[in-house]
């Protein structure tokens, strides 16, 4: 669970601030209810005032910076998971509602809910009859 | 022996010394702390740990997102902890929902470390923030290194 994909760098984080540190491809699990789409990002060590949701044109960018693990008089002696910051890109199609994006976070999973539009709620052609 | 690092710190070399597999164990985590970074181990058993320590105590912290704070079981006897979790999957009305993409992962995990002192189950204290666990294991007093005067006659 931990071992997220090195997007960037490979750099142990030693000596780096938190805006430096390497950046990870959050995993995510997505689907799909009746009228929005639901999408779950693990992001452990994030807090709500960490996290960045940006939408530009159709590009959806989360991005969640880590509060930093320090141990007074401790130092690290054993690591099988390395620390970073998070980054994801999605491109959303037109079915999503922008304006009414919502995200919530609890025990470092971030969820999105993505509303779909009316236009693709309601897919029934009426046919006509001449 | 999941700490050899931590266990060569510890103990002085001649304890080791006798013991092949011991010395295997450590040779093949000096390589591959030479060829990726300085203390990167890879772990086939989950959750995985990064340890922390100094002469008095370690703390162990592991990424756990998702998981519910009663969902985890800490058991400490002596020198070795044990942690239990259960990541409890997203469920779905079958009718209306379907899932698109799956990465995550979820189910029980069990992991048993042993340090390499004795652990003072009464003061070890757990935290789980932000999806991170993190606990830290006092040594026990009559475990800590004893400082002998001698006196001159």
């Amino acid at each position: 669970m931990a071992n997220n994909t090195a997007v960037l760098e490979k750099n142990p984080t030693k000596n780096l601030t938190n805006r430096e540190l390497p950046k990870y491809m959050p995993r995510c699990d997505i689907y799909e209810t009746k009228d929005a789409l639901i999408v779950l990002a693990d992001m452990p060590g994030v807090d709500e005032n960490n996290i960045d949701i940006t939408l530009e044109k159709n590009i959806l960018t989360l991005t969640g910076t880590v509060c930093e693990t320090n141990f007074d008089n401790h130092s690290l002696i054993y690591s099988e998971y390395k620390t970073g910051n998070f980054e994801r890109v999605f491109a959303l199609s037109d079915e999503v509602n922008k304006d009414e994006i919502k995200a919530s976070l609890k025990n470092g999973v971030l969820k999105l809910t993505l509303p779909k539009s009316p236009v693709a709620q309601a897919r029934k052609i009426a046919v006509k009859s001449e | 022996m999941l700490f050899p690092e931590l266990q060569t710190r510890f103990f002085s070399n001649d304890l080791l010394q006798n013991d092949g597999l011991k010395e295997m164990q450590y040779l093949s985590n000096r390589l591959n702390r030479l060829v990726n970074s300085e203390y990167s181990n890879y772990s086939f058993e989950h959750p995985t740990f990064n340890v922390y320590s100094n002469q008095d105590s370690a703390i162990i912290t592991s990424e756990l997102p998702g998981i519910e704070l009663d969902d985890i079981d800490i058991q400490i006897v002596h020198n070795t902890i044990t942690i239990k979790t259960n990541k409890m999957e997203e469920k779905l009305d079958a009718e209306t929902s379907h899932w698109l993409k799956r990465e995550r992962t979820y189910g029980q995990m069990v992991r048993s470390v042993e340090l390499p002192f004795e652990v003072d189950a009464n003061k070890t204290k757990a935290k789980f923030n932000r999806g991170i666990l993190t606990i830290e294991l006092p040594r026990k007093e009559e475990d800590k290194p004893k400082k002998i005067s001698i006196k001159a006659n």
